[in-house]
């Protein structure tokens, strides 16, 4: 479940022809339209948009949450189309960690438990998970508030905790959705901080959803969606 | 005062927990007024079956007629009593009535113990009640028999034009009877005279005697206790059918009501959550109805008038419920006489009105600690929310 | 941390529901336990009866009697090796129902040979089948009245006339726990020789009990037994005592299924009230649990999650019912100990206790059904947007 698994030559994530149209009521309402797309793994990538210009609808095609119209997703050289709603979860589970803008760290858990939720659906034995645990909170900067639960913590630590969760299992692939949208400018700049560390020294492939430009700038490529289309 | 539609609208937001909420206390509701149904329906079931100008003759201590027994010269001494009304052909009419129990099958192996009814000339026209609605009475002398028509069809043989079977002779049945729901209906009627050759008994049970008119049944009772010639007691027919009716109908109703009661411990907490939860989710609502200057004394009214509007429609629902069952006939075991009986579920307004008062209380117990708290919200914490 | 105790925590996240709602299922079980106890005491007759035993009644209906003389016709069947007879007396204390308890008219010489399970010692044995008018009662009537060995007790007769007045000649127990212990007995004699019996009365018996060698055979001896008195006066009806007493709860099989039909409402009232608190927390996680699904949680895995909350509160409302139901059981018992009788001491069956709390741990988990489903039906991108 790690690089050496997917080719270098690969791309991590591959569109093409994309489109999603939503139902409301008897009126089918487009969201993206013929989008095709290429991320090379290891690469950090933004996108960038209006409201309901689809960003988000992308992000959930990309990170399996989501299925498109028609067209083709692949991700880590697997079409997606080809699992059923259970392997999905299972390969989330394996090859996605996900960055929210509210965080959605679950309020009654500490800090440390959080982080731990992910590695549950792994073989890991209970000191192995504690283990990793303590490894992710540590690169967050995080190890002195492990028994602390979301509602004592302030919005930035908050969102470097569920940046732990998203590296604990080790996927191939991180998807943030507007993950400074609610932090201040300096929490802000700690969590893009962060993602320039899972990108450049650990390699991973990061896409992210975000209305900042300063969250942008952070990222090697910026895309810009329109009315569901990629400019 | 916080208008009323708010609340409706808040409760219909929240359709399922309110649903839920309302289906439980409807339950409560439902299972209270289908007890006091039952224990009225049985009551008057066996209560119906008396008239307030009759006397019913037992020996002294008995508590029924099955367990009773009088002589045929005291029924010979009652007929001389100057209060006793006359027959249409001029008779006096006291009756000698022999009851006794007879085990009918009724279908497959089960059996069901019936109350048979030895009558004699004036059994008929001493209850105006009783009325034959097919058929027709069973004639003297003979092993005819008429049927209640509760009977009817509950033993294999039980319908007009059929025969049954019991202490060793036959029995055609002639003629089928109503009595206004009383308890006659679940009794067959023969001739007292052939019931008692074909069970060896001589003499009665009881006596029905008819007198002038209700006012003379007091004095009656007087003479007949007094009386030195014999150790028998007189009754009013309707206190003597109400005490039959006691101990099934009391069973009936204690066992009910503690049910209720504490079923209702359990729709109260239900009520409670659900109002702690709407309490919770509209802190915000609130805080603003306290900002914009509504008392604490309005929000508490509002929270528990709202809780009183699940209560309500819970009673609603369990009284509409409960008068669903009136179409249900039940026969059962009155362990008190031994026989069966077959009675409804009798509403009354009484009971309807209880069914709603009861679930509105409910609710209102079960508004009243979220009310509080409520209540005591600070606005700013409210707002902050 | 494991699944369970995400669950708990869950749980915990509201504590003053937790606890109202595991309050109501307690209530709910213990009402439960209650009805059903209720049932099984119309069945306690049945429970206490031997297979080796054979009720013989008047064909006609039970109120009608049996000629004394059959006695010895029945005493010498084969297979048959003890006989007894007994007549309900139904006597009370005073002129109403109030106060009521069992007693019956039995011959003091066979009685014990056919209901061994009564017990008492050789000298009130004795004592008794000395007195023509001696009496045995049960403890726990001779607690209830505060009677002793040597008192006089005077019933009213209501099939009987007159007043009757009885020795206490001894206080017997049960050998098993299902034995009547709240009955007075007394002596044939003192109600067949008394001067106060009506002449029909008299040389008549309620019912014939007997006790066979050969349970297997039983069917065999009824059967003869009846066809012995077929062309009499007479006709009796035979049928293992089991059978008999079933007859009874079959006549008031009308209350029964009444009282069934109200357990089963209490059933669905904490079904009510348990699936309502499961909602609330499955509606306001409904973002937490779109996060754990877009981590990777299969569906069936959040399904178990709410079922795990759910039966948490079913054990918790179960084993607080369970602890709770005895004394409301005893308290009820107690309460129309004057209007109905006594109850045994024991009416709380084991196996009532466990059927209930398993009941209220299935109805939990359907509780848990319908907002499991509700959980994961939710699309993980549009739980996500959810705002709690």
């Amino acid at each position: 479940m790690s690089l050496e698994a997917v080719p270098a030559a690969l791309p991590m994530v591959r569109l093409e022809g994309v489109s999603k149209t939503y139902r409301r009521g008897t009126v089918a309402v487009p969201v993206l339209e013929a989008v095709d797309l290429s991320i090379a793994t290891g690469a950090f990538e933004a996108f960038m948009g209006p409201s309901g210009s689809g960003k988000s609808t992308l992000l959930n095609l990309i990170s399996g949450l989501d299925r498109p119209s028609t067209g083709i997703v692949e991700v880590a050289g697997r079409n997606l189309a080809e699992l059923d709603d259970r392997e999905l979860s299972d390969w989330r589970a394996a090859h996605v960690g996900f960055i929210f803008q509210l965080y959605n760290l679950i309020p009654v858990l500490t800090a440390a438990e959080n982080v731990e939720l992910p590695l549950l659906l792994t073989p890991l034995s209970r000191a192995e998970r504690r283990r990793h645990v303590a490894a992710a909170l540590d690169l967050v900067g995080l190890s002195h508030r492990v028994s602390h639960r979301p509602p004592q913590m302030s919005g930035g630590e908050q969102q470097r905790v569920a940046i732990a969760r998203a590296i604990v299992t080790d996927p191939d692939l991180i998807i943030a959705d507007e993950p400074t949208g609610d932090l201040d400018r300096k929490a802000a700049e700690a969590v893009l901080d962060l993602f320039g560390v899972l990108h450049q020294e650990l390699h991973k492939t990061l896409v992210m959803v975000t209305h900042d430009p300063h969250a942008a700038e952070r990222a090697g490529r910026v895309h810009h969606l329109e009315k569901g289309v990629l400019q | 005062m916080v208008p009323l539609f708010y609340n409706a609208r808040s409760l219909w937001a929240r359709r399922l927990s309110t649903g839920l909420t309302v289906v439980g206390l409807g339950l409560v509701v439902f299972v209270f007024s289908a007890v006091l149904m039952l224990a009225n329906g049985i009551e008057s079931a066996l209560a119906s079956g008396g008239d307030a100008s009759n006397a019913v003759i037992l020996r002294k201590g008995a508590t029924g007629e099955l367990v009773s027994g009088v002589e045929r010269d005291a029924v010979r001494i009652l007929t001389t009593d100057p209060a006793v009304a006359s027959g249409p052909d001029g008779a006096p009419l006291v009756s000698g009535e022999l009851v006794v129990l007879v085990t009918l099958p009724r279908g497959g192996t089960q059996e069901m113990n019936t109350t048979a009814r030895g009558i004699s000339a004036g059994s008929f026209t001493a209850r105006p009640e009783v009325r034959l609605v097919s058929g027709r009475k069973p004639r003297s002398g003979t092993n005819e028999v008429a049927l209640g028509s509760a009977l009817v069809g509950s033993s294999p043989d039980a319908t007009l034009g059929g025969e049954l079977h019991f202490a060793q002779q036959r029995w055609p049945v002639v003629g089928v009877f109503e009595a206004r729901g009383g308890a006659f209906e679940s009794e067959l009627w023969a001739d007292a005279t052939r019931l008692g050759a074909a069970f060896g008994r001589d003499g009665f049970s009881s006596a029905l005697v008819r007198l002038r008119s209700p006012v003379a049944v007091a004095d009656f009772v007087k003479r007949v206790e007094a009386d030195p010639r014999f150790t028998l007691e007189a009754k009013p027919e309707p206190e003597y059918w109400a005490d039959q009716a006691s101990g099934l109908a009391t069973f009936i109703r204690v066992l009910g009501l503690f049910v209720s009661f504490v079923f209702s411990v359990g729709a109260v907490l239900g009520a409670m959550i659900t109002m702690y939860a709407q309490v919770a989710t509209r802190i915000a609502e609130l805080g603003m109805l306290r900002a914009v200057g509504f008392r604490r004394r309005s929000v508490l009214a509002s929270v528990v008038a709202e809780s009183a509007m699940l209560g309500a429609a819970g009673g609603v629902l369990g009284a509409l419920g409960a008068l669903a069952t009136r179409w249900i006939h039940i026969r059962t075991l009155n362990f008190q006489t031994f026989a069966e009986v077959s009675f409804g579920f009798t509403p009354t307004p009484g009971i309807v009105v209880g069914a709603l008062l009861f679930g509105t209380l409910m609710g209102l117990l079960g508004g009243l600690l979220p009310a509080l708290r409520a209540a005591r919200l600070s606005i700013l914490d409210a707002l902050r929310a | 941390m494991n699944y369970v105790r995400l669950a708990c925590r869950d749980l915990l996240r509201n504590p003053l529901r937790l606890t109202l709602t595991i309050l109501a299922g307690a209530v709910g079980v213990t009402a439960f336990i209650f009805l059903r106890t209720v049932i099984d005491i119309f069945y306690f007759g049945a429970e206490a009866a031997q297979v080796d035993r054979l009720i013989v009644r008047n064909k006609v209906s039970i109120t009608q009697p049996l000629p004394l003389s059959y006695y010895a016709r029945i005493a010498a069947l084969p297979g048959v090796t003890a006989v007894t007879h007994q007549e309900w007396f139904g006597g009370t204390l005073g002129e109403t129902q109030k106060d009521f308890f069992a007693n019956f008219a039995i011959d003091p010489s066979t009685f014990l040979d056919v209901f061994p399970e009564f017990l008492t010692t050789p000298a009130e044995l004795s004592a008794f089948r000395s007195d023509p008018c001696g009496a045995l009662i049960g403890e726990k009537l001779a607690r209830r009245f505060g009677w002793k060995t040597g008192d006089r007790v005077t019933l009213k007769g209501q099939i009987y006339p007159g007043d009757w007045t009885f020795n206490v000649r001894g206080i017997y127990t049960g050998a098993r726990p299902s034995t009547d212990t709240t009955a007075l007995v007394f002596g044939y004699r003192c109600l067949n020789e008394s001067p106060q019996l009506p002449k029909a009365m008299k040389d008549q018996v309620g019912i014939y009990a007997v006790r066979v060698d050969d349970p297997a055979r039983s069917a065999q001896v009824a059967a003869a037994i009846d066809a012995m008195f077929d062309n009499s006066p007479y006709p009796t009806k035979t049928e293992s005592e089991k059978a008999f007493q079933l007859g009874f709860v079959a006549m008031s099989s009308a209350i029964l299924t009444s009282v069934k039909v109200v357990s089963t409402v209490i059933l669905l009232i904490i079904l009510l009230v348990i699936g309502n608190t499961l909602a609330m927390g499955v509606r306001e996680r409904t973002r937490d649990i779109a996060t754990l699904r877009a981590m990777g949680f299969r569906p069936s895995t959040v399904v178990m999650l709410v079922l795990a909350e759910s039966s948490v509160i079913g054990f918790a409302a179960a084993a607080l019912g369970v602890l709770a139901a005895p004394s409301l059981v005893n308290g009820f018992a107690r309460l129309v100990a004057s209007q109905f009788g006594q109850l045994p001491d024991n009416v709380m069956r084991g196996r009532t206790l466990v059927v209930s709390a398993l009941a209220a741990v299935v109805v939990s988990l359907l509780a848990g059904i319908g907002p499991a489903l509700r959980a994961v039906r939710l699309p993980v991108a549009e739980g996500l947007r959810k705002v709690a």
